[in-house]
């Protein structure tokens, strides 16, 4: 609303009343954007709070914007839906392999490339709805905000 | 009015006041505070501020098809029916506006260099009504947003996120 109300102030104030075919939503608020008053109250919130947007950009969800293409370069010319092997069950199960490791114990193990790779999930929880474990009734994804940053940081 | 000499108008033809100037000069201080939070979040995570930016640029390769992507929104249209539509308005809308936000900033630039505003004519009328049905579909497409958050996903509900996607949404609605 802020953003018309200015233009508005801006259409009286040059007269353009001839061009409001370009101007509609300057014309449809003219009655309430002849003061100077509300057009300084608009100016001091529409500026500022636009820059807080953009400022803490990061901090939010809006962040993945950024991080999406840090997870198209991750995974260039990998096909759609095409799943990383974790291990191979043969090389396991052989006789000389003595240890059997599967995902990671740490935090610490994992590479920055995935740590944000997995920064970069939204949780839509689209994977959730096509997860045959959790068809199988196994718990649903969950998340703690709280608890995130002390996983991430060990 | 001859429409070939009738220009936008905010720095040169508005109110001017000395703590508009400072308002002005805050977006500067927005792209600091950007990269400072942008470092800040990337720490948490171990991930260099740099690594990051070197990142992004080195694999240039991937940038066609993310905006491809982007631009068609095809993977979200094939799941999503409200959010997608709503992402893909608000997406359109916000890139709009920065190129207006460009268009003005360049005008005013130019004009206190040479004296001469570029955003004149038919280009600034054009343009003002591109702006005004950007206004639309940014509304329009948070409120579309804002519905789908509060009716869609239940096991939302319990994250920050959800609510700071919804302080976004309301503040698009007041930029509109």
């Amino acid at each position: 609303m802020s953003g018309a109300i200015i233009e508005s102030y801006r259409f009286i104030h040059m007269d353009l009343w001839r061009y409001w075919m370009f101007m509609p939503n300057a014309l449809l608020l003219s009655s309430i954007s002849s003061s100077s008053v509300l057009y300084m109250v608009i100016y001091y919130t529409h500026f500022p709070l636009a820059f807080i947007l953009i400022a803490i950009l990061p901090l939010t969800a809006i962040f993945h914007s950024l991080l999406g293409l840090y997870n198209y370069i991750i995974n260039y010319k990998r096909p759609l839906g095409e799943l990383s092997k974790p291990f191979d069950l043969k090389e396991l199960t052989a006789e000389s392999a003595t240890e059997l490791k599967v995902g990671f114990s740490n935090v610490t193990e994992i590479l920055k490339l995935n740590k944000a790779e997995a920064i970069a999930c939204t949780n839509c929880f689209r994977c959730q709805d096509v997860c045959p474990a959790y068809t199988a009734g196994r718990p649903p994804l969950t998340y703690d905000d709280n608890n995130e940053d002390k996983a991430w940081a060990l | 009015m001859d429409y070939t000499q009738l220009c936008y108008a905010e720095y040169f033809g508005l109110p001017k006041e000395l703590s508009m100037i400072i308002v002005y000069s805050l977006a500067s201080l927005t792209v600091i505070l950007f990269f400072y939070f942008l470092k800040l979040r990337l720490n948490r995570y171990g991930i260099g501020l740099w690594e990051f930016i070197l990142m992004l640029l080195k694999g240039y390769r991937a940038w066609l098809p993310f905006l491809w992507d982007i631009a068609t929104h095809r993977r979200f249209t094939k799941y999503e029916s409200i959010g997608a539509v709503a992402h893909l308005m608000i997406l359109y809308a916000l890139l709009l506006s920065l190129i207006g936000t460009l268009i003005v900033a360049a005008n005013q630039y130019i004009g206190i260099i040479t004296g001469k505003e570029v955003f004149c004519g038919y280009f600034f009328l054009s343009y003002s009504l591109v702006m005004d049905i950007t206004a639309w579909i940014l509304f329009i497409g948070s409120v579309l947003g804002g519905i789908y958050r509060v009716l869609g996903r239940k096991e939302l509900y319990t994250r920050n996120e959800y609510y700071t996607n919804l302080l976004f949404l309301a503040g698009f609605m007041y930029l509109a």
